[in-house]
């Protein structure tokens, strides 16, 4: 192919992208629509000194977080065991891991309703067995919301891990076993250093993901959990503030870069460690 | 030697913590999806578990519901539309990128793969300020470029992958035997890709018809999504419509995964998302 | 544009850049119709891109390819009508046996009839005419190669190109194809450049080997003229030559280890030749006879010997008879 034939082709996409994603992204930071130049920095550093809005970076970090490290809890066993197995039920266990990501966040955040209702599953289930008459309120709390992005994000924490583990020979288990590594030291010394890279590109796409996702906390976290993606959601629909929906949307890309390279740092040191 | 000194590990060795976090798992990603499917049978009027009684009724209530029914036909149109335009204008890039021994490719795939380190509300809300309101582009329009810019990166990813695999040689064997630069894309590249593209299709339609920040950030008067219709939907009221719709959409990702399976291999197809 | 020769291929002065480094420097070369010649030479010597230009995948930084006497320097190979084979087979993975086989015939707008023909014809002389259903990943590597032999056979090139053709193969199939390659190409007749770093593969079939070094011809001729004679220490090394000294009056020179004599120490020296002092640092059994390794004067020299009266460590003396001797250009 020559230089120019391959110029040619990407000339659609390079437009498309330019267009459809650069620039509005630049200028979106830059000029958004009915505000005076340098307002969005202005925004951001008002939000910044605001504690209402310091609350909210907080807990959108915080679940963020708490979301990442319970779907590696679960998600990294789920994908160990997989890659392990010789099983002719371990092609379909995977699918059955892999098949939520078929199905809209709305019908995977729904059924939580179900569950955490008033008169949902576990409500009933208090009330039925007798324990108490006036169940707590779970929806609607940051527990739920965590349930719901735990949930949301465990399909992408074990595909990560599994395409690490399964790279990794069993037999260099065997073998560290051989040496007289115990299982807990297997663990440490020898899959945890190999399966890191795959953990630490999981733990970012799940970040990523539940640090900016918007229908799981806003059907099951309410008003009161408000979330940075709830706040720009408001700030562009709602109250058409557009320096402040822009000022919002850099915090998000910040908060989850910040958190990709600093989990792509401690997985580096991990390993030379 | 001893019997039980001759294999280091047993066969089945117990992993009772590893076994019941796995299990809490998989109760937890498939668990509530049960429950919705008992609801979506109850014949009472409200969210209950367990349902009372049996009835179909709820899902004759979803498909005399317009917006849901406008929905689906609008989320069909736009992620078919975007999945054609993401390939048309991915795979030429693709090629290019791997076969056109252009400087600094790295940094042009790195440039199609962009789209995906922005949170999608983000780009919705770029895409709703400069576009619609700034540019006055109509919902349609704008909708059909964010889904597009949304799906870019899987196509170029995903066949990419698929060209990665593809003996360069075989490109270099057709011209050798006779037949030029277009008879060869069409005749050997294309269908050496034709794994390749039909993963990034089913991945690119799932992903748009699926997508609830983009459609919701840019909908405007026709341009309401199924998901988006069923979110407002759930906010406001709280009867189990949405259960019913949910069951539909289960059967029809059911479908959707045997196809895929048929196609290249599910695990093959949706497996590569996380890596 | 003709050129006036009768070769099917020739090489005019062609050299190929990439940036600063020459992987073809210069090379000239004249393909004879019906002949076999093979590109020899090390990884790296430049053989691979040679024949990437003959076919038209790189094209020269300076210098002509002719082909078929036309100039063919600047076409597409499309246009060039050569039949390549390549290291990895390339087979359409999508198409079947026939269907890969008949694709440069379909290309050409050949009638439906005529390719079917045709590619039995071609798989027949590779015979494989009994699989022309199965899809590539359905056959064996050896089949694989026929089916891309026939693939490349089937157009009636003017030149068939072959690369490394049977690198990927196990030991005992490369030996089979060897001859069944050379039986191949003698029945068609097709004029064949096939590019190997085997030695023996291209002493076996080939009329006309050129040994490249770092981008330039270091020798051309038939293998009869080069192997006994080999030019300078690069080829006699690449042809598996391992004595290499200095003998006063015949400068740098190489002998075949069956053509040094270990005699007693003490004997009179035959004439015909020159003798040197040296001693034996090993001696390895190989059935028939044992190779010797001799220190003779600081150089090592391997020599075959039967005589059962050596010794690791006795000293002797070694004959170099002058007409064995091969001088070398240094």
């Amino acid at each position: 192919m020559s230089r120019r034939n391959a110029v040619l082709l990407l000339v659609p996409g390079l437009a498309l992208l330019l267009f459809g994603f650069l620039v509005p992204a630049v200028m979106m930071l830059l000029h958004p629509p009915d505000t005076p130049a340098l307002d969005v920095g202005h925004r951001l550093a008002q939000m910044l000194a605001d504690p209402f809005m310091l609350g909210i970076i907080w807990r959108t970090l915080r679940i963020g977080l708490i979301v990442t490290a319970v779907c590696l809890l679960l998600g990294f066993p789920v994908a160990y065991l997989l890659s392990r197995s010789t099983s002719r039920w371990s092609g379909l266990l995977l699918a059955l891991a892999i098949f939520p990501l078929l199905l809209s966040n709305v019908v995977r955040t729904y059924g939580w309703l179900v569950v955490l209702g008033s008169k949902g599953v576990i409500a009933q289930a208090l009330t039925g067995l007798g324990i108490t008459d006036h169940p707590p309120q779970l929806l609607y709390t940051e527990t739920a919301v965590v349930a719901g992005l735990v949930q949301l994000f465990l399909p992408l924490a074990i595909v990560s891990c599994y395409s690490s583990l399964s790279g990794i020979e069993a037999r260099l288990e065997d073998a560290a076993r051989g040496l007289g590594a115990s299982r807990t030291a297997t663990f440490r010394l020898v899959l945890l250093p190999l399966a890191m890279p795959g953990a630490v590109v999981g733990a970012t796409l799940v970040f990523a993901g539940a640090a900016t996702a918007y229908t799981t906390p806003v059907l099951l976290g309410g008003t009161r959990q408000t979330m940075l993606s709830l706040q720009l959601f408001n700030y562009s629909s709602v109250t058409i503030d557009w320096a402040g929906a822009s000022a919002v949307a850099l915090l998000m890309t910040a908060l989850v870069f910040a958190v990709a390279g600093a989990s792509a740092w401690a997985g580096r040191r991990r390993v030379t460690a | 030697m001893s019997r039980a000194g001759r294999s280091l590990r047993p066969a089945r060795e117990r992993r009772p913590v590893l076994t019941v976090l796995a299990v809490a798992a998989y109760l937890i990603m498939l668990g509530p999806a049960l429950f919705v499917v008992a609801v979506a049978f109850t014949s009472g009027s409200t969210i209950t578990f367990p349902p009372e009684g049996f009835s179909l009724r709820w899902f004759g209530a979803a498909a005399s519901y317009r917006p849901f029914l406008d929905g689906l036909g609008t989320s069909a149109l736009v992620a078919t539309a975007a999945t054609v335009i993401a390939l048309a204008v991915g795979i030429p890039a693709t090629l290019a990128v791997h076969r056109g021994r252009l400087p600094g490719r790295a940094v042009v795939q790195n440039l199609f793969l962009s789209p995906i380190v922005l949170p999608e509300l983000v780009l919705g809300l770029a895409l709703y300020q400069q576009l619609m309101v700034g540019l006055g582009v109509t919902a349609s329009g704008v909708l059909l470029i964010g889904h597009t810019i949304l799906l870019l990166p899987y196509a170029v990813r995903v066949t990419g992958a698929s060209l990665a695999l593809a003996d360069p040689a075989l490109e270099e064997a057709a011209r050798g035997l006779g037949a030029g630069p277009v008879t060869t894309f069409f005749r050997v590249t294309l269908p050496v890709l034709r794994p390749g593209i039909a993963a990034a299709a089913v991945l690119g339609f799932v992903t748009s018809f699926n997508n609830v920040p983009l459609s919701l950030l840019l909908q405007g008067p026709g341009t309401e999504t199924l998901p988006v219709a069923m979110l407002q939907y759930v906010q406001t009221s709280y009867d189990p419509v949405v259960a019913a719709v949910s069951v539909v959409l289960l059967l029809a990702a059911v479908v959707v995964a045997v196809v895929a399976e048929r196609l290249v291999g599910f695990n093959k197809i949706f497996g590569g998302i996380g890596s | 544009m003709r050129d006036g020769s009768d070769a099917v291929v020739r090489l005019a002065k062609v050299s190929r850049h990439f940036g600063d480094v020459a992987a073809v420097d210069g090379v000239d070369l004249e393909v004879p119709a019906g002949s076999l010649t093979a590109l020899l030479g090390p990884s790296g010597c430049g053989k691979t891109t040679t024949l990437r230009m003959i076919a038209g995948y790189e094209h020269p930084t300076a210098g002509q390819i002719f082909i078929d006497g036309r100039d063919a320097t600047g076409l597409a190979p499309e246009k060039r009508n050569i039949g390549m084979v390549f290291q990895s087979y390339a087979l359409f993975p999508h198409l079947t046996v026939a269907k890969n086989v008949g694709f440069g015939l379909k290309v050409r707008g050949v009638a439906r009839e005529e390719i079917r023909r045709r590619a039995h014809e071609a798989l027949e002389l590779v015979g494989l005419s009994e699989l022309s259903g199965r899809r590539p990943r359905e056959l064996s590597g050896g089949q694989q190669q026929r089916v891309a032999l026939a693939r490349a056979i089937a157009i009636r090139p003017s030149v068939l190109l072959l690369d490394e053709p049977l690198s990927n193969l196990d030991a005992r199939l490369r030996v089979q194809m060897r001859a069944e390659l050379a039986r191949i190409q003698r029945e068609s007749g097709i004029t064949t450049i096939l590019v190997t770093h085997d030695q023996e593969e291209a002493l076996q079939l080939a009329d006309q080997m050129v040994i490249l070094d770092s981008g330039r011809v270091a020798q051309a001729g038939h293998p009869r003229k080069i192997f006994p004679a080999p030019a300078n220490r690069f080829v006699a090394t690449f042809l598996g030559y391992e004595n290499f000294l200095t003998l006063p009056g015949r400068g740098l020179v190489t002998i075949r280890p069956e053509h040094v004599a270990v005699l007693p120490e003490s004997g009179t020296a035959p004439d015909g030749g020159q003798s040197r002092p040296g001693t034996i640092s090993r001696i390895t059994y190989r059935g028939t006879d044992s190779l010797v390794t001799l220190d003779v004067e600081g150089d090592t020299i391997l020599a075959a010997a039967s005589d059962p009266d050596l010794h690791e460590g006795s000293r002797v003396r070694t004959f170099f008879p002058d007409d064995r001797v091969v001088p070398l250009a240094s």
